[in-house]
């Protein structure tokens, strides 16, 4: 720990500090199964619990600079938030069978309630989430994430997608420049081009093998056994593409104060990850889920850093505030995630 | 003894080497070096820090208060000193329990265990508990299928009214027989050769299928099979187990929002084997009443071939539907909704050669 310090002292100039995540996935099997049980057996209650200990073991191992982040959330708090949000879920399945008429109601309620929620699961979770022992924090807005969440997404549907990825970009940005870790703001750096240029090459490598697969159909029709198994290729391959690609936009256009963060994602890495990951899952009956989600933390650190201007130790804590678990927990048994 | 770590005031994000002693008068003191600074020092009582639960080998977690953080990677002595300290045992036990093999491993085969059991009885009998306690009042609203039903699927009858009314004759003593179940026969065309049983009661049997029957004693083999679909109460009971079958996964992934291509296909598989399950159930009761009312079982049989045969010979023009009385094919089993004819066939004749 402290030769990274030293050595980044010395160095003058920017330098690339690598995310890396030293969890191990038979280690994290271990804990993931004991939860697991623990959760049936208490017929759920235990999984406030569970969450907290899933969560800090992918945040404490994961570190930046030879330091490690943390997850803060108190298992009663998010129990209670639980709690809350499953008597709300039920009682709004009940009113909605008896009364359909105050339901609807409800429902608008609930459609304008969402920005909220969605703030205060964001503000929570950011809130929760810490490095070298300062918080990050989430300073949203509502009407901006009205916005975000339904009318740049709905004038994306009515220009039939043309609008989309403008939309896709209204959303990151709101999700980074709304971001703070202490005092200090993020910034969101991407233009309307960035997202355009994404969209135009999935439709456009789309198209062209699309059009490849459909001429193999009509000239070969020996070979149509082998369409579907194209489609299916071509639509992971540009599924991983399009994850790989925002994914890398989104970080690389993310800067706090001068510190640049940059993600390379590359498409034939991760698809491999994703696939083996798959493939274990299945022979294994999902045994191998958290050690899949092990490796793919792993992938995804080993894949982004930081560009340091100078020393990451002159941050300062914002102030104190409190913030309950409820809008996460409304999210999850809503179903509302972002 | 001296403990290694790292301190951080919780102000700011620099990183101060630290060490940790336990002194006698059981408080803790913390030496902090900053550079070219005197060495400072900080005591707190010991009953005053939180010392976080160990997970796996994520340095160790101890909080002094005033979000000041003391962490460090040596686990031996944190150990060592809350054992001197007789501190709750409750802070090390997951991670005892999580540290040894042969417990993950007696963990991990009563999880496999425990969840097959949930899957293959529990959830089953909680949903056959819960439907048929269920009032009535819930079942009106999912009766509103079949308009659901006329407005996509569905199109009006072509069969006769004379032709209807013949059937509606043909079946009314079975219905009336399980008048409690208020068996209403509706007829419609579209969706192939098939029966429906929706929970209200309405039994929709569709034109093709009326034409593909040669004899009344074939109509009743199907009105018997979705009249104990109705017994058997089994739409509300595929509901209760689809749902109670997420509720298990998302204990199992911990996360709502996890769920994807890696849940979703455990969750289809599973209902497609509880759909298996409920036709059998029903075949049964077809063959048990069409015994008891003195009409040969070989005419469920031989109507079961036909629908396999007619789908067989449509099996290009016409898409499979999730919810025919047959598969085309039974090449896939688990990816059907219905067992294979085969089966469904040797079943029947099983109960020919051996009478109740």
């Amino acid at each position: 720990m402290d030769n990274n310090q030293n050595e980044q002292h010395q160095a003058d100039e920017t330098c690339a500090l690598n995310f890396e995540f030293r969890g191990d996935g038979f280690e994290y099997f271990k804990i993931w199964i004991v939860n697991v049980l623990l959760s049936i057996a208490t017929l759920g209650i235990y999984s406030a619990w569970a969450k907290v200990r899933n969560n800090r073991y992918f945040y404490s191992n994961l570190y930046l600079d030879g330091n490690n982040f943390r997850y803060l959330a108190e298992p009663l708090t998010i129990l209670k938030g639980r709690i809350v949000a499953v008597v709300a879920f039920i009682a709004y399945s009940v009113i909605a069978h008896m009364y359909p008429s105050v339901a609807v109601l409800l429902a608008l309620a609930l459609f304008f309630a969402i920005p909220f929620f969605v703030n205060q699961s964001l503000a929570f979770n950011h809130r929760m989430s810490a490095y070298k022992n300062i918080q990050f924090r989430f300073h949203g807005d509502y009407w901006e994430a009205f916005l975000v969440l339904y009318v740049w997404p709905l004038l994306g549907m009515l220009t039939l997608g043309i609008m989309y990825p403008y939309a896709l970009l209204q959303l990151n940005r709101y999700m980074i420049k709304n971001s703070a870790y202490g005092t200090s703001r993020f910034d969101f750096t991407a233009t309307h081009k960035d997202y355009a240029m994404l969209f135009l090459t999935l439709l456009g490598v789309g198209t062209v093998l699309g059009l490849i697969v459909l001429a193999i159909s009509t000239l070969l029709p020996s070979l149509n056994s082998l369409v579907p198994l194209l489609a299916i290729t071509i639509y992971f391959g540009l599924l991983v593409y399009f994850i790989a690609t925002s994914t890398n936009l989104y970080y690389c256009n993310s800067i706090l104060n001068k510190h640049q963060l940059n993600a390379q994602l590359e498409v034939l890495g991760l698809a491999k990850v994703m696939l083996t990951n798959l493939l274990l899952i299945i022979v294994t009956f999902g045994l191998y889920a958290p050690a899949a989600k092990v490796r793919m933390s792993k992938y995804m650190a080993a894949n982004i850093s930081l560009h340091a201007d100078g020393p990451l130790d002159s941050f300062a804590a914002a102030e104190q505030q409190n913030i309950n678990a409820l809008g996460e927990e409304f999210g999850q048994v809503f179903d509302f995630g972002v | 003894m001296l403990i290694e770590g790292t301190y951080l005031d919780g102000q700011t994000s620099k990183p101060i080497s630290a060490q940790l002693q336990m002194q006698a008068d059981n408080t803790a003191r913390f030496y902090l070096t900053r550079e070219h600074q005197a060495t400072q020092q900080l005591t707190i009582p010991f009953d005053q820090l939180h010392i976080e639960s160990r997970l796996g080998n994520t340095p160790r977690e101890i909080i002094l208060g005033n979000g000041q953080l003391f962490l460090t990677d040596d686990h031996e002595s944190i150990e060592q000193l809350l054992k001197s300290q007789n501190h709750c045992r409750a802070n090390t036990l997951i991670h005892k329990i999580e540290s040894s093999l042969p417990l993950v491993a007696a963990f991990t085969s009563i999880t496999v265990g425990l969840i097959w059991l949930l899957i293959t009885f529990g959830i089953p009998l909680a949903a056959k508990t819960i439907a048929f306690n269920m009032p009535d009042l819930a079942n009106k609203q999912m009766g509103t299928v079949l308009d659901a039903l006329d407005e996509s699927v569905f199109e009006p009858s072509l069969i006769t009214h004379y032709r209807q009314q013949q059937l509606r004759d043909l079946l009314l003593p079975y219905a009336t027989t399980f008048g409690t179940l208020e068996p209403t026969l509706e007829f419609r065309k579209g969706m192939g050769a098939n029966a429906f049983a929706l929970p209200q009661g309405d039994v929709v049997i569709t034109d093709e299928l009326v034409e593909l029957a040669e004899n009344d004693e074939e109509l009743i083999a199907i009105f018997f099979h979705e009249l104990g679909h109705l017994q058997h109460k089994h739409i509300v009971r595929r509901a209760l187990q689809d749902s109670m079958v997420t509720l298990l996964l998302i204990l199992v992934t911990g996360e709502l929002d996890n769920i994807d291509v890696l849940t979703a296909v455990p969750t289809l598989l599973l209902d497609l084997s509880y759909s298996r399950q409920f036709e059998i159930q029903a075949d049964i009761f077809a063959i048990e009443h069409m015994h008891k009312q003195g009409i040969d079982v070989k005419h469920f049989a031989s109507i079961m071939q036909k629908i396999e045969q007619h789908y067989a010979a449509n099996a290009d023009t016409s898409d499979r539907s999730t919810d025919s009385i047959n598969e085309k094919h039974s090449a896939v089993q688990w990816l059907s909704t219905h067992p294979a004819t085969d089966e469904r066939i040797k079943l029947i004749n099983t109960y020919r050669n051996q009478p109740l």
